[in-house]
């Protein structure tokens, strides 16, 4: 995957099992949403393929991906500007106690989903993409802008998920949230992949150093 | 609804109520105002709703009044013809759905007035269509007393049609045409959303350009030209784009305000007229009948 001069990604390889919580880390930069972008099909990649559950999806779009089980939220999540949280609801096919349920408060629903709190919004995005009883989830940046409080309560939620058989995918900055939800890890830096395998990856040298410096001692 | 509004809608209701009074020419200019309220509320769901901005909604009236037109000429019975007219208006919807999947804003705006303008241009050196003469003799409906009520009644059905839609799913849908990678988030095509939006808007401007060809008896060219489209969108927006009932109100009222202005004369109508519609804007942005809720859908 390319723009114009920069490429973003090469000859990066990544699967995602059912059940499984797999983190995707790097620095800023290294290609993390842009992966997601072209798994979800956002981005179609100029060589390389995508497949879900042995089917190559590479040139369907993310409305269709989305409806094949393959759901995901946004570094920024992307609402309707203006639209009542009520309203939204209804649009994704929620009842609004199931989003009371999940932590949203009564009042927010009467209120433009783009004014909500960013952790209301991080709940809505999540409610959404799991609205589509999806198979697969790809969470980008989830925990980030969330109280500490709300990091734990998402960790329960994205490990809860991963036990009822959903795949996650998890791209995180936060490497305690990493640790707590995440069996696999894989490292992209500079649009390549650094490193894959368990959360014992993290430790490793070279990672360490991508993320912060070489000459960095721990 | 507010005390303000409540007095502008007393007013409009009132006057639509005591047009009739004035004596023929002003029953003429009420069911024309009827027929292109009825127009209007169809760039109420595809731009007031949908933010997909079409400046050639006069093309979508046209091929309704010379599809019905035609027809009827052709032999074809009433209100079969209107079937024909909107069957072409329909079509046309398809081709500027098309376009809306390529263009947005005001790109979107330039490739719908295009289209409008190429269209009339075709027409006007159609000699199966009159070229720019048009056609005429078409046979009447409904005697001329009935065409008041009747193109009021068909507007109060656009109308519900278009509240439906509007605290609908598919009103949902196609508000959230604003931020497309919301909707292709939870699994809904917006290329899809954009069609349906402009078939829906193509619907209305083809009913209305269908029913004026039967009311009028004459389609000419000239009667959809690109001021129209544009006089349109100056009424959605003066009444209120973000609800049926400021498509309507805007609708009907430009059009009879155009009316009462006409004996100021050319330029001077013009003027006042431009001046009216900026006012209106500067002092209530949201249109007269514009919502003034913090967000869309509290009661859908």
């Amino acid at each position: 995957m390319a723009f114009g001069g920069l490429q973003a990604l090469a000859e990066v390889d990544l699967d995602l099992a059912p059940g499984e919580v797999h983190a995707l880390v790097g620095p800023n930069g290294s290609g993390k949403t842009t992966l997601v972008n072209v798994l979800t099909g956002f981005y179609r990649p100029q060589k390389g393929e995508v497949y879900l559950e042995g089917r190559p999806i590479t040139r369907f779009p993310p409305w269709l991906r989305a409806r094949l089980g393959l759901a995901r939220t946004f570094q920024t999540p992307q609402l309707p500007p203006g639209l009542c949280t009520r309203a939204y609801l209804r649009l994704v096919g929620l009842e609004p106690q199931e989003a009371m349920k999940a932590g949203l408060p009564s009042g927010a629903l009467d209120l433009p989903v783009d004014e909500l709190p960013w952790g209301h919004r991080r709940i809505l995005e999540l409610l959404r993409a799991l609205a589509l009883k999806p198979r697969y989830l790809l969470l980008d940046e989830p925990a980030s802008g969330l109280t500490p409080l709300e990091r734990e309560r998402l960790a329960d939620t994205v490990r809860s998920l991963a036990a009822q058989g959903l795949g996650v995918l998890v791209v995180e900055h936060d490497m305690a949230f990493v640790r707590r939800v995440a069996s696999r890890v894989s490292v992209l830096n500079a649009g390549l992949l650094l490193a894959h395998g368990g959360l014992e990856v993290l430790e490793r040298p070279e990672v360490v150093a991508a993320y912060l410096g070489e000459g960095y001692v721990v | 609804m507010s005390g303000r509004r409540r007095a502008f809608s007393l007013a409009l209701l009132l006057i639509v109520a005591l047009l009739p009074l004035g004596g023929e020419y002003w029953v003429r200019v009420g069911t024309l105002a009827a027929i292109q309220a009825l127009a209007v509320l169809g760039l109420y769901v595809g731009v007031g709703l949908g933010r997909q901005l079409n400046a050639g909604q006069s093309a979508f009236m046209a091929l309704g009044a010379y599809g019905t037109a035609y027809a009827a000429l052709k032999g074809v019975p009433f209100p079969w013809t209107l079937g024909v007219g909107l069957g072409a208006s329909l079509l046309l919807g398809l081709v500027a759905g098309w376009v809306a999947l390529r263009a947005s804003g005001l790109y979107l705006a330039l490739a719908t007035a295009g289209l409008g303008v190429i269209l009339i241009g075709v027409v006007q050196n159609l000699p199966a269509l009159g070229a720019t003469d048009g056609l005429a003799g078409i046979p009447p409906v409904v005697a001329s007393r009935i065409w008041y009520p009747l193109a009021f009644g068909v507007l109060l059905g656009g109308f519900l049609l278009a509240w439906g839609i509007s605290r609908s799913r598919l009103g949902l849908f196609i508000y959230s045409l604003r931020n497309e990678v919301a909707l292709e988030a939870i699994g809904v095509s917006p290329l899809r959303i954009k069609v349906l939006a402009f078939l829906i808007s193509a619907f209305y401007g083809g009913l209305s350009g269908g029913i004026f060809a039967h009311w009028n008896q004459v389609v000419s060219p000239d009667a959809f030209s690109f001021d129209l489209s544009i006089l349109l969108l100056v009424a959605l927006y003066l009444g209120g784009a973000s609800s049926p009932v400021g498509a309507v109100m805007g609708g009907v009222g430009l059009t009879v305000l155009a009316e009462l202005l006409r004996p100021l004369g050319g330029a001077w109508t013009g003027l006042v007229f431009g001046l009216a519609v900026v006012a209106v804007l500067v002092l209530s942005p949201g249109g007269l009948w514009g919502k003034e809720e913090a967000c869309y859908g509290r009661r859908a």
